[in-house]
């Protein structure tokens, strides 16, 4: 089992790292002082969320690059990632919109 | 041969837990929240405690605000559908129940605003998490959103109810529900502008006058078209500019 073959499940573990920063950060705006809202942990969400989506899609990018003959599982890995990283990318991006013109 | 398996089984794994994490992202089940949600029954003491604040119009009684909402009646007032357009803010008076729509947003209005009138004749929104809940004058809406459409629900009994629905339970009480989106449609705690408006029809008038949206989550432009099982029911359109 070479280098390679770790990608797929790298680039899928980082895509569900994104997706629950994606999921909670709207959560995580109500992690202030006794639960004040305060937009640094809405951003900080925001941007974690996008950087794990960054990483996973490297992961994929890289994976691709080297030609490796790819199992189902590598399959399912890939795919599954990039479903988690269009939903991230997607759900980020409107709840970055919703928060700042209302919703 | 126990590889493949290994590797089938950590596939098969991830893929159980990825499956969670969606079917958790509507985390409060209906009938959970549909208990936390408040009756829109109005006490007289209520009444007459917000009649003395200037929240209820003169004409407005507590017979009004708590007479069961009638199926009959609906089809009755599909029957007096009409569309009025108005282009100027000098002709619009807030009525009680009225939906207002703006897409005079950041962004190009992509995703649009929205807000409902109170029976005192302020608009009723939750703007953004950093102001929080507002209960503004149209003046004050207006300085902020200058394009706007206002919508009307043609019964005034099915208006009180949802405006009376929406200053109890988003302004007398639970002013600080926390500002997200989500597809909980029915709890009030977290909460966001169009899903305010939804619920003040769903709860205050019936849930037979305005339909859940597939999605689970209320766009501010599709609000209008949640009423489809009366579509006439909202008749007319004032459009300030």
């Amino acid at each position: 089992m070479g280098k390679m073959k770790y990608l797929g499940i790298l680039s899928l573990v980082s895509s569900v790292i994104g997706f629950v920063f994606s999921m909670n950060t709207q959560s995580m705006a109500y992690m202030g002082p006794n639960g004040e809202m305060t937009m640094n942990w809405f951003w900080l969400g925001a941007v974690l969320s996008y950087f794990f989506l960054i990483i996973a899609l490297l992961f994929l990018i890289v994976l691709k690059r080297n030609n490796s003959k790819l199992t189902i599982v590598d399959l399912l890995f890939t795919s599954l990632s990039i479903i988690l990283i269009i939903i991230t990318g997607i759900w980020t991006t409107f709840i970055i919109i919703a928060w700042q013109s209302g919703f | 041969m126990k590889g493949k398996f290994n590797n089938m089984f950590f596939a098969f794994t991830t893929f159980l837990i990825v499956l969670l994490i969606f079917s958790n992202v509507e985390n409060v089940s209906a009938a959970e929240s549909i208990t936390k949600v408040n009756n829109a029954e109005i006490t007289d003491e209520e009444f007459q405690e917000f009649k003395s604040k200037g929240y209820y119009g003169e004409d407005v009684t507590l017979e009004m605000l708590n007479q069961p909402y009638e199926r009959k009646s609906l089809l009755l007032l599909e029957e007096k559908s009409q569309e009025i357009t108005i282009n100027s803010l000098d002709n619009y008076t807030p009525k009680a129940g009225d939906i207002l729509i703006t897409n005079d947003t950041s962004y190009g209005g992509i995703t649009g605003h929205t807000g409902i009138v109170t029976s005192s004749g302020k608009i009723l929104h939750y703007p953004n998490p950093n102001v929080g809940i507002k209960h503004e004058t149209l003046a004050q809406w207006n300085a902020r959103y200058d394009k706007t459409n206002v919508w009307r629900v043609s019964s005034s009994i099915i208006a009180n109810k949802a405006a009376s629905w929406a200053y109890l339970n988003y302004y007398a009480t639970n002013s600080d529900a926390e500002y997200q989106i989500n597809t909980d449609l029915y709890s009030k705690d977290p909460t966001y502008c169009s899903k305010l408006v939804w619920q003040a029809y769903y709860y205050g008038a019936g849930s037979s006058v305005i339909d859940a949206p597939l999605t689970k989550i209320v766009r501010p432009y599709d609000l209008p078209a949640y009423f489809t099982s009366y579509p006439n029911l909202i008749v007319q359109e004032f459009i300030m500019r």
